[in-house]
C-alpha cells in the first residue's frame, strides 16, 4: 500500500512556501529598505493619477521645494534630540533618523513640492524647505514629531555602508558630532563604529570598511 | 533486525515483487537522496541569494524576530505533540487510543507548515549566514531539517523499511527542530525577553 498522503503534506509545504515566497517578493517590490527599492522606479505602469475633482493634494505642504543637497538637524522625539539627516538629488530624497541606540528609521521618495518619503512600519518624513533648510515632521515609532534641519556641508552629512556581516550601517555627521547604527540582517542593532569623516573609513571587527555618502538613487 | 538481504531493488519494482523480501534500510537510498538535494538547495538558495532584510510575516508583532520567534515556538508545541503521539504510536506510554495516529499526522503537518513562513523569511530576507557559530549552526540545522523531514514523508511511503527507520527519522527531524528553535527563537527571548 503506497501512501499519498505524505506527498501532499510535501506537495502542500511546497506550496505554502511559494506563496509565502511570492508574498515576500511583492512585499520587497513595493517596501524594499534604501538599498534596494530604487529599480522598480522604473515601471511607469503603476500610480494612477488622482480622480479629477475628487482628491485635493492637501497632503503635500505647499512652498517651495525643497534644493538638492545635504540637511542635517534634529526631531524632537519625546523630548529627546535626535539627529536627522536627508540627502537630495534629483528629485529624490533619503532620510535617516537615529538616535545612536535603538532608534533608526530610513526613509526614501520623491521630491515634489515637497517632501514625502516613507519607510518601514509606518514610518513616514514630510517636509518643505524653510529659512535655508527642511522643516517638517516625522513620524516614527507609533507618534509624529516635528524637526527641523540645516543644509550640511561635508564633513556633515548623511553616510552609509555595509559591514563585514552584511549588517547595514548608517552614520550622521554634523557639527555636533556623530551617531550611528550598525544593523545585523536579523535586526539586532549595535552602535555604528567611529566614522572617520576624513576618510570615510571605519573599522568593524577588525575589518576596515569604507563608507559612501547616501545615495537617493540607490 | 539487522539482517539485511543482499540485493535491494529499487522501491519501485518492490511492489510488484511476489515472494516479500525481508525489510531493508538501502530503500531509504532513494528518499536520502532527495532529502540531501532539498537541505543542499536550501542551502544553496540562502548562500546565493541577495539577502533582502525585507519579507511577509504574521502581523501584530513587534518586530520580524519576534514574530519568527513566536511562530516557530508554535511549531515546536506541535513537535512536542509530535513526539509524544509517536510514543504512544510504539506503546511506550501505554495502550495507545485510535486516534493516536491521526494526531500524529495532523500536529505534523501543522508543525511543517507553520516552519515554512518561518523559513522562507530567513532564506529570502537573511539567508545562509556563517557570521557566528550560532547563526551557522542555525543556518546548518535549518536547512538540514527540511531535508530529513523529506525523507521521512518518503520513507512513510515504503513498506519494508526496517522497523527503526521511521522513529530515527522521526527522532532526528524532532531533534533538528528544536535545535533550531533553540538557536534563534529561545536566544530571541533570551536576549530580547518575551517579546509579543
Amino acid at each position: 500500500m503506497k501512501q499519498i498522503t505524505p506527498l501532499l503534506t510535501l506537495a502542500a509545504g511546497v506550496i505554502v512556501g511559494g506563496v509565502v515566497y511570492g508574498l515576500d517578493v511583492r512585499a520587497y517590490k513595493d517596501d524594499g529598505p534604501p538599498e534596494a527599492a530604487a529599480p522598480a522606479a522604473s515601471s511607469p505602469a503603476v500610480a494612477p493619477p488622482p480622480t479629477a475633482g475628487s482628491a485635493e493634494p492637501s497632503a503635500s505642504p505647499s512652498g517651495a521645494p525643497a534644493a538638492d543637497g545635504s540637511y542635517a538637524g534634529y526631531a524632537q522625539v519625546k523630548g529627546q534630540r535626535v539627529p536627522l539627516a536627508i540627502t537630495i538629488r534629483a528629485g529624490r530624497a533619503i532620510a535617516y533618523l537615529c538616535d545612536g541606540q535603538s532608534l533608526e528609521a530610513w526613509f526614501k521618495g520623491a521630491v515634489d513640492t515637497g517632501l514625502n518619503l516613507v519607510g518601514k512600519n509606518g514610518a513616514a518624513l514630510t517636509g518643505r524647505s524653510a529659512s535655508g533648510g527642511i522643516a517638517g515632521e516625522v513620524t516614527v515609532a507609533g507618534g509624529t514629531y516635528a524637526y527641523t534641519l540645516q543644509e550640511a556641508r561635508k564633513p556633515s552629512g548623511l553616510y552609509r555602508a555595509t559591514g563585514p556581516t552584511r549588517e547595514a550601517i548608517g552614520w550622521i555627521v554634523q557639527a555636533g558630532g556623530q551617531v550611528g547604527l550598525a544593523t545585523s540582517p536579523d535586526g539586532t542593532s549595535r552602535p555604528a563604529p567611529v566614522l572617520d569623516p576624513a576618510t570615510l573609513t571605519a573599522t568593524v571587527d577588525g575589518a576596515q570598511i569604507t563608507a559612501a555618502p547616501a545615495d537617493p538613487e540607490e | 533486525m539487522a539482517t539485511a538481504p543482499p540485493p535491494a531493488p529499487p522501491p519501485q519494482s518492490a511492489a510488484q515483487a511476489p515472494p516479500a523480501p525481508g525489510p531493508s534500510a538501502a530503500l531509504l537510498l532513494v528518499p536520502l537522496l532527495a532529502g540531501c538535494l532539498v537541505a543542499v538547495a536550501l542551502g544553496v538558495y540562502g548562500g546565493l541569494h541577495e539577502p533582502t532584510r525585507v519579507g511577509v510575516l504574521l502581523a501584530g508583532f513587534s518586530s520580524a524576530p519576534a514574530a519568527k520567534a513566536w511562530t516557530a515556538t508554535g511549531a515546536i508545541v506541535f513537535a512536542g505533540v509530535q513526539l509524544l503521539s509517536a510514543l504512544a504510536i510504539y506503546g511506550k506510554l501505554g495502550t495507545a487510543p485510535k486516534w493516536t495516529g491521526a494526531v500524529h499526522r495532523w500536529s505534523g503537518r501543522a508543525a511543517f507548515l507553520i516552519a515554512i513562513p518561518v523559513a522562507v523569511h530567513c532564506l529570502y530576507a537573511l539567508g545562509f549566514q556563517s557570521g557566528d557559530t550560532r547563526v551557522l549552526l542555525h543556518s546548518l540545522l535549518g536547512c538540514l531539517f527540511f531535508g530529513v523531514f523529506t525523507v521521512k514523508m518518503l520513507g512513510l511511503r515504503i513498506d519494508r523499511l526496517p522497523g527503526w527507520a521511521l522513529p530515527v527519522l522521526g527522532g532526528l527531524a524532532f531533534t533538528l527542530l528544536v535545535g533550531v528553535w533553540l538557536l534563534s527563537s529561545v536566544w530571541f527571548f533570551s536576549t530580547s525577553g518575551l517579546t509579543p
